[in-house]
């Protein structure tokens, strides 16, 4: 894991933060500067559109400044709450569009922003464990990007999320659970 | 006795730090294996979040107009001056109301040292006896702690303060400071493109946020010119060629931006450029649009003409009107 832990939170960060917190608009823009290109990565994950992921990206700042008052700092770093904003925002987007699900909006966006190309890693298994972990619960879907792919630890995930670290390890051991019906599933419907 | 799922995480964790494979996890728990093994293959073809970024113009304007949100403009008023004294009056009043406890502790002992100079020296405009320690205020501000980004961004603060008290002076007819007090504003708007220019030099590899500072330059000139020109079809006959003077720094500074974001690789294009009101209005006012004059002449901000350094400005509290704190206006939302 390379990304997303606590250490990796400078000195400078948190000197940044505490005057954030006493809303300087200026630290906040170095924030935003330090974090944006991780929060956008986070949400086009999820949505695909590069649009939407703009639009979500845009949101999740101006959330995160409208609550910065009452951010304190905890087991977990800064970029672990922009993710949680994050998260809960595209969790929103797709309920607001009840009628569809994730992976009707994924085929109508075509895969076009979040393509094989822009993403040179995402093989075609990459892709088939993308559409699966977008089918799997909120809770679920947190955990495993959290804590796979932004490479959280737990007791972070656990502090983020508001519950203890134990029950990060059964959502997670859900998680796979279902993961694993949907791609076999998948395997064979295709 | 451990729970499966403590046993899947602990697995996945030895694996992924290299301390061991799935081998020797499934011999550690060989009743587990049929559980353990696909879960465990599953959990370690998950990979990190590929690496895909943002546009470097999403980025900019997105900032931009999350500042813009931030320093979020009132409603228009009739006169320029106002609307523009109640934008600023409104940010830092609330900085003011989140560190009052501070500003007050402040306050009280600059009064016993004799800080009441420095104090009272904030609402002071060019011509006034103060304002020199106004401006020596700014330039401790200057040297605090801060990379040349950090301090681009004071600079611009203090461009913004200029045309502030630009609007001020021609509100109160005072014709004849209006000289002074368009060349400070372009000494400070020089100061800040120096300081990015700096920041250019030293942070080539470390991302755009040099970008950012820039990108915030070419949308306050534009604030500027607007609100300059409204000054400008106010005031006087006599009044018109300072305004007119401070309008042309606008433009120059608001050129220089653009051109180095440009350089920096930013398409322009997609940013907001001089208005055509704005900019047929200008060339009939300046006979014409300056071009890009190049570099300043003083890149280097040396010290403050007149100094008399007082403390830092940001933690003077303001005039009594504006040191109540009303109840904090940004604390609505907490952990989403």
């Amino acid at each position: 894991m390379t990304k997303g832990v606590s250490e990796r939170q400078t000195a400078d960060e948190i000197i940044l933060i505490d005057r954030a917190v006493g809303h300087d608009a200026d630290a906040f823009g170095q924030l935003y500067d330090m974090h944006v290109d991780r929060v956008y990565r986070y949400i086009i994950y999820r949505v695909g559109s590069e649009a939407d992921a703009e639009d979500l990206t845009q949101q999740v700042f101006l959330k995160a400044w409208q609550g910065i008052g009452r951010y304190r700092r905890r087991a977990s770093p800064f970029v672990a709450w922009l993710l949680t904003i994050s998260h809960n925002l595209v969790v929103d987007f797709y309920r607001t569009r009840k009628d569809r699900t994730y992976l009707e909006i994924e085929a109508l966006a075509g895969d076009a922003a979040y393509n094989p190309e822009r993403a040179a890693e995402a093989s075609l298994d990459q892709a088939r464990l993308r559409r699966g972990i977008l089918q799997l619960r909120g809770d679920e879907q947190q955990v495993v990007t959290m804590r796979f792919m932004e490479g959280f630890e737990y007791s972070e995930i656990a502090s983020e999320m508001n519950k203890k670290e134990g029950n990060i390890r059964v959502i997670l051991h859900r998680a796979l659970l279902k993961l694993r019906a949907i791609l076999e599933n998948e395997g064979v419907e295709s | 006795m451990k729970k499966f799922e403590d046993i899947l995480a602990e697995c996945i964790d030895d694996i992924r730090a290299g301390e061991a494979n799935i081998e020797d996890c499934l011999a550690r728990y060989p009743s587990l294996r049929e559980r353990l093994e696909p879960l465990l293959e599953l959990a370690l073809g998950i990979r990190e979040t590929p690496d895909v970024r943002p546009s470097s113009v999403f980025k900019v304007k997105a900032r931009v107009q999350l500042m813009e949100h931030i320093h979020e403009r009132q409603a228009v008023t009739k006169w320029p001056w106002s609307r523009y004294n109640r934008q600023t009056k409104q940010i830092t009043l609330r900085r003011r109301s989140s560190m009052v406890s501070v500003i007050v502790a402040i306050v009280l002992v600059l009064s016993a040292v004799g800080g009441g100079t420095a104090y009272a020296s904030q609402w002071s405009l060019p011509g006034d006896a103060l304002y020199s320690i106004k401006l020596g205020t700014e330039q401790v501000r200057m040297a605090l702690p801060g990379d040349d980004a950090a301090r681009a961004e004071r600079a611009l603060g203090f461009a913004d303060r200029r045309v502030e008290e630009i609007v001020d002076l021609a509100a109160q007819g005072r014709v004849h400071d209006l000289g002074l007090a368009a060349e400070k504003y372009e000494n400070a708007l020089n100061m800040t493109m120096t300081r990015i220019q700096t920041a250019s030099a030293a942070r080539l590899a470390a991302g755009n946020v040099t970008g950012n500072v820039t990108a915030r330059v070419a949308e306050a000139t534009l604030k500027h010119l607007e609100v300059l020109l409204e000054v400008f079809e106010q005031v006087p006959e006599d009044a018109k060629p300072a305004i007119a003077r401070a309008m042309e720094r606008s433009v120059t500074g608001h050129h220089r931006a653009m051109e180095a974001l440009e350089e920096a690789g930013v398409d322009v294009s997609q940013l907001p450029g001089i208005p055509a009101r704005v900019r047929e209005r200008l060339e009939n006012i300046l006979g014409g649009i300056p071009p890009w004059a190049g570099p300043p002449d003083d890149v280097t901000p040396g010290p403050p003409d007149d100094v008399t350094p007082g403390p830092p400005d940001d933690v003077t509290p303001g005039p009594p009107d504006h040191v109540t704190p009303g109840p904090p206006d940004h604390v609505t939302p907490g952990k989403p």
